[in-house]
């Protein structure tokens, strides 16, 4: 399988080898990762061809010159979440979040085009959709997360867009037919509720741009005053960054939104739009003219239902990824690592998440395929642009300790702006798209 | 150097997703300069440089005045002084495109000596 460590191959790799790790000295971790390279013959699978899955099969493909990348997914659109809820809110024509998975595949891995069905971690191998039993020296599975819309009874994902129901999740489709509902309602005022689950969600963020840019839709199209909105936590926070929180729930003050904490959607009637939220007090009922809703989210069914999902802890119940949060690494087979939404570490499952455990998963990876102990560590860096009106935003970048970290010294985590909103609206794009392509 | 290369590559990004319009301003300044040139004029041009940094100025100006609304945002939440110093600097690239565009036109402008 393994034969020989990660070593240099004369002078020039040595030479390059040196660099990287001075550069890792001077510049940090992604810098030195791009100069990294193994002469092994590994076979690495990766179990989903998402945002983590490309971004690794590119970097991959690079570091392994003699080895072998195989990506595993049939899914042929890729599409950019960030963008969802600037399509959900009327800014973003529904195009502008559609790529395909095949313009960032690097063309020396090999791409099955099928579904891992079954994990098979004790004898290295897995187990597609289609049947196909494909062995592996070394995992990382990058499969996202799953969508529980059916965990709130009454919930029918084909209705989003008609009955006053929204939900920027679901998919580029979903999130241009809520904009029709949020439009309508923009002009017509009415109960508008918006709701935030108990699981750990895909950017956390989102659900509060949702309502902020709800808001700001109001304002312009004149409904502000016909308006009654709640945001239902299911969480006694709504945002898990103190400073922004508070910010958040008092912002909403000011505009007339009322936050209830600790209130859980389980229910809905679409025909009669009703929802139901379970609270300390009982279950409570309320009509709506909008309603926008944030599925429970939870590893998807294969990673579930398998060895590598946790088995006790925070992250059980879900069944999330069981991985070290310090090197990605899995708590029991150290031949598999784990990158993106499909982790169980706290805090990340944004974009931003994935473009900084791309190059510890590489980095540790490596090691191992080397024969070393992993030695790179992720801090838990991940992002949330918080959008705050059309035209404004605060830029939050943070820690597993939740602590901010902004990338540049210069941009204010806690000052809403406009450079923050140019940011969003304009570069963080094409910098996912260099992601994909393993540049940054 | 992280922050080095993920500038760097989120304008080459940048540029790659809006690259119709920057091959526009290029083959535009490729035949502006090349009229120049075939004009028989001298490329160095004192006096058009003169007018040309003149023009670019108050085109920073009007384009940082503008570049707000120009991104879907507006004065209102230009708020500290990162957005201030980004809003002249990008202004100020884009007065550059203009400084390039104008100064050929200046230069063919004047008399032959």
């Amino acid at each position: 399988m393994v034969s020989n460590p990660m070593r240099p191959d004369g002078g020039r790799r040595n030479f390059l080898l040196g660099s990287a790790a001075a550069l890792a000295a001077l510049a940090g971790l992604e810098s030195a990762v791009a100069g990294m390279r193994s002469d092994k013959k590994a076979h690495v699978v990766i179990a989903g061809g998402g945002a983590a899955g490309i971004s690794l099969a590119n970097r991959l493909s690079r570091a392994l010159p003699n080895g072998k990348v195989t990506v595993i997914d049939a899914r042929e659109p890729h599409y950019y979440w960030p963008g969802l809820t600037l399509v959900a809110t009327g800014l973003w024509p529904k195009d502008k979040v559609l790529e395909k998975t095949s313009d960032f595949m690097p063309s020396n891995v090999e791409w099955v085009k099928d579904m891992v069905a079954e994990f098979d971690p004790q004898n290295n191998a897995v187990v597609t959709k289609g049947g196909q039993k494909i062995g592996y020296d070394f995992l990382v599975v990058a499969m996202g997360v799953e969508y529980n819309y059916g965990g709130i009874e009454g919930m029918d994902v084909e209705a989003i867009g008609s009955h006053g129901l929204s939900s920027v999740y679901h998919s580029p489709d979903k999130a241009e037919a809520s904009w029709k509902a949020i439009q309508k309602y923009s002009v017509e005022g009415g109960n508008g509720l918006f709701t935030l689950p108990t699981t750990p969600i895909r950017c956390a963020g989102a659900p509060l741009k949702m309502t902020f840019l709800t808001i700001d839709r109001l304002r312009q199209n004149g409904g502000l005053s016909k308006a009654k909105i709640e945001f239902h936590s299911g969480l006694g926070v709504v945002f898990s960054i103190p400073f922004h929180n508070d910010f958040v729930v008092n912002r909403w003050k000011e505009d007339g939104v009322t936050t209830k904490f600790k209130s859980n959607l389980k229910k809905v009637d679409i025909g009669s739009r009703k929802a139901t939220f379970a609270t300390e007090q009982g279950d409570v009922e309320l009509g709506y003219d909008l309603l926008h809703v944030v599925p429970p989210m939870r590893a998807p069914e294969p990673v579930r239902k398998s060895a590598l999902a946790w088995t006790e802890g925070p992250f059980a119940a879900g069944g999330w990824l069981s991985v070290d949060k310090d090197t990605l690494q899995h708590t029991d087979f150290p031949n598999v690592f784990g990158c993106g939404d499909v982790n169980g570490t706290p805090r990340g499952k944004t974009a931003a998440t994935v473009k900084l455990s791309v190059p510890v998963v590489v980095a540790n990876l490596l090691s191992v395929i080397d024969g070393k102990e992993p030695g790179a560590s992720f801090n838990g860096y991940t992002s949330c642009p918080l959008l705050t009106r059309f035209g404004a935003a605060m830029l939050v970048e943070f820690d597993y300790d939740g602590k901010l970290i902004p990338t540049y010294s210069f941009i204010d985590p806690k000052q809403e702006s406009w450079f923050a909103w140019v940011m969003k609206e304009q570069m963080l794009k094409p910098t996912y798209l260099q992601m994909l392509k393993g540049n940054v | 150097m992280n922050n080095i290369n993920l500038a760097f590559f989120m304008m080459v990004g940048w540029l790659q997703m809006n690259l119709a319009v920057v091959l526009t301003i290029v083959v535009l300044l490729a035949a502006l300069y090349g009229a120049l040139l075939v004009s028989g004029r001298s490329l160095f041009n004192g006096r058009a440089f003169g007018r040309g940094l003149i023009v670019a100025v108050i085109a920073w100006v009007v384009l940082a005045a503008m570049l707000p609304a120009m991104t879907g945002s507006s004065w209102q939440f230009v708020s500290y002084s990162t957005d201030y110093v980004m809003l002249a600097l990008m202004s100020a690239g884009l007065a550059g495109i203009v400084f390039l565009a104008v100064y050929p036109l200046l230069a063919m402008v004047r008399k032959k000596a």
